[in-house]
């Protein structure tokens, strides 16, 4: 996996995880691959594997059996609340990059909408 | 939370040449389960400081414990050293250095060793003396990994070699990792190393000009370990 | 240390073969030719001077080698591997000087036995032979105190 510099791996890899959960990839209650495992397909030290699954823990989106292994979390309403926060920070980005090109909001919905009817052509 | 103990404890070492210091009051402390980086140019001192972990030349002050034991006979067997060169006797079939590392180091596994040759796609019974470079790397790194020891040392593990073998050489590393053991990795190849590096030691004329935890650095600085290299020792 | 001994002869036992192999087709040579009337080595006069050299110069080379290989191990690649085994200094040390001892004791013993093989093919001067093995034993005690010594 290349990594980006701007982020701490760590952090890159947890927002690999999430998108994947959220969008249905891996499912609810699904087991995730070992620290080994994960650590050899990323390339990277399993420290950091371990990390990334403590922070996870600690944000309820997957609890760690031991001996058994790291699963993700059976409660929808925790990957239903992740989803909306990743849409909403998507949108965030979308609007302020936006914004940074110099549109204005009404501009911004009019292409949205174009965009849309174009789609369902 | 256990303290997490030390596996080289490095105090005050200096290695004096007649007008060079090769190595200037350093200090370094390697925990367990750690992989550390040692990055530096040639010259900044870092095949010195390997020489000296490996007992290969002796300090000329400070102290460097490995393990808790000072460096010799006890030190040799618990430090599985991968030196950047071809070490193995001329004469040798990888049989030989396989029976080699079995009758001096009490850690070596041959099993492992062989689910590594087999990973590597290497055979017992090859000479030594045809195998190419990215294949005797691969030999080297096999026999050093099959080794369950307390301390590895990879003096620059992928250079030389085909991006193909560079990449069955980090796996190998990546998934030879053990809790209660460490790692020094030396290398000037650092944008392949550094995610599976813990920790980093920036080495300039034999001295640490910075050190720390891979990730914090990346994220108080903003940078890949990578170009923090190259601003370190410039461009 | 008797492990690494078996290593240290198993990386020279070829090149001392080899010494072996020459001084045995040399001494042949010298032998079945002594026998022959026009020959140079008809006299005793040229073929124990020249006899002693060849053994002379084949006990030069394999002291040479040996000490070479002491260097060698310094300066080349395997020194990473011997240096790093978990042996002393002086282990590695005693296994060399053993090891080399042990060839320099053989070949006297294998040049000893060409010889006498040798005269009973070829059976020239007698005599001659007998001092000239006291020779070349008496040689090979000297050269293994000297490495010794060193």
């Amino acid at each position: 996996m290349e990594f980006s510099s701007s982020l701490p791996i760590y952090i890159q890899i947890m927002n690999l995880i999430k998108t994947k959960v959220v969008s249905g990839e891996i499912d609810r209650g699904e087991k995730l691959p070992s620290v080994r495992e994960l650590s050899k397909e990323l390339k990277v030290n399993p420290n950091t594997i371990q990390r990334v699954y403590q922070e996870l823990e600690r944000e309820e989106l997957v609890k760690t059996q031991r001996g058994m292994g790291t699963f993700v979390t059976e409660d929808s309403l925790i990957i239903s609340h992740l989803k909306q926060s990743m849409a909403a920070a998507v949108i965030d980005r979308f609007f302020r990059e936006m914004e940074n090109l110099g549109f204005q909001p009404d501009e911004i919905k009019k292409m949205i909408s174009e965009r849309f009817m174009e789609g369902n052509e | 939370m256990n303290k997490m103990k030390n596996i080289v404890e490095i105090n005050g070492l200096a290695k004096h040449y007649f007008r060079k210091k090769a190595l200037d009051q350093l200090n370094l402390t390697i925990e367990e389960g750690k992989v550390v980086g040692i990055l530096g140019p040639n010259g900044s001192g870092k095949t010195t400081l390997i020489k000296i972990l490996t007992g290969l030349l002796r300090q000329t002050g400070g102290e460097v414990r490995i393990g808790g034991y000072k460096v010799g006979v006890a030190t040799k067997s618990i430090v599985s050293y991968l030196p950047d060169r071809n070490f193995l006797y001329k004469w040798m079939r990888i049989k030989d250095a396989l029976k080699l590392y079995q009758d001096f180091y009490e850690d070596f596994d041959e099993k492992k060793f062989e689910a590594l040759l087999d990973f590597m796609k290497l055979e017992k019974d090859m000479k030594i003396d045809t195998l190419s470079k990215g294949m005797h790397e691969k030999l080297n790194l096999s026999l050093v990994l099959a080794r369950d020891a307390k301390l590895y040392i990879l003096d620059e593990p992928i250079a030389g070699v085909d991006p193909v073998a560079r990449d069955q050489i980090l796996d190998a590393i990546i998934g030879n990792f053990r809790e209660n053991s460490s790692m020094i990795i030396t290398t000037h190849l650092v944008r392949d190393m550094e995610s599976i590096l813990d920790e980093v030691v920036f080495l300039k004329d034999g001295r640490i000009v910075l050190a720390g935890n891979a990730e914090q650095l990346r994220e108080e600085k903003g940078k890949q370990i990578d170009t923090i290299y190259k601003e370190v020792f410039g461009a | 240390m008797l492990k690494y001994m078996k290593y240290e002869i198993r990386g020279t036992y070829k090149f001392i073969l080899g010494i072996l192999a020459l001084v045995f087709i040399l001494l042949a040579g010298m032998y079945a030719s002594s026998n022959q009337e026009g020959s140079l080595f008809h006299s005793v006069q040229i073929f124990m001077p020249i006899g002693v050299m060849l053994l002379f110069g084949a006990a030069l080379i394999a002291f040479l080698y040996i000490v070479g290989s002491f260097r060698k191990e310094l300066y080349e690649d395997s020194g990473y591997l011997t240096f790093t085994l978990p042996l002393t200094g002086n282990q590695i040390l005693g296994s060399k000087l053993i090891a080399a001892l042990i060839w320099f004791i053989g070949l006297g013993i294998a040049v000893a036995l060409i010889n006498f093989l040798l005269m009973m093919i070829f059976s020239p001067f007698h005599i001659y032979h007998l001092s000239q093995l006291f020779l070349v034993k008496s040689f090979f005690v000297c050269k293994f105190l000297s490495v010794g010594i060193e």
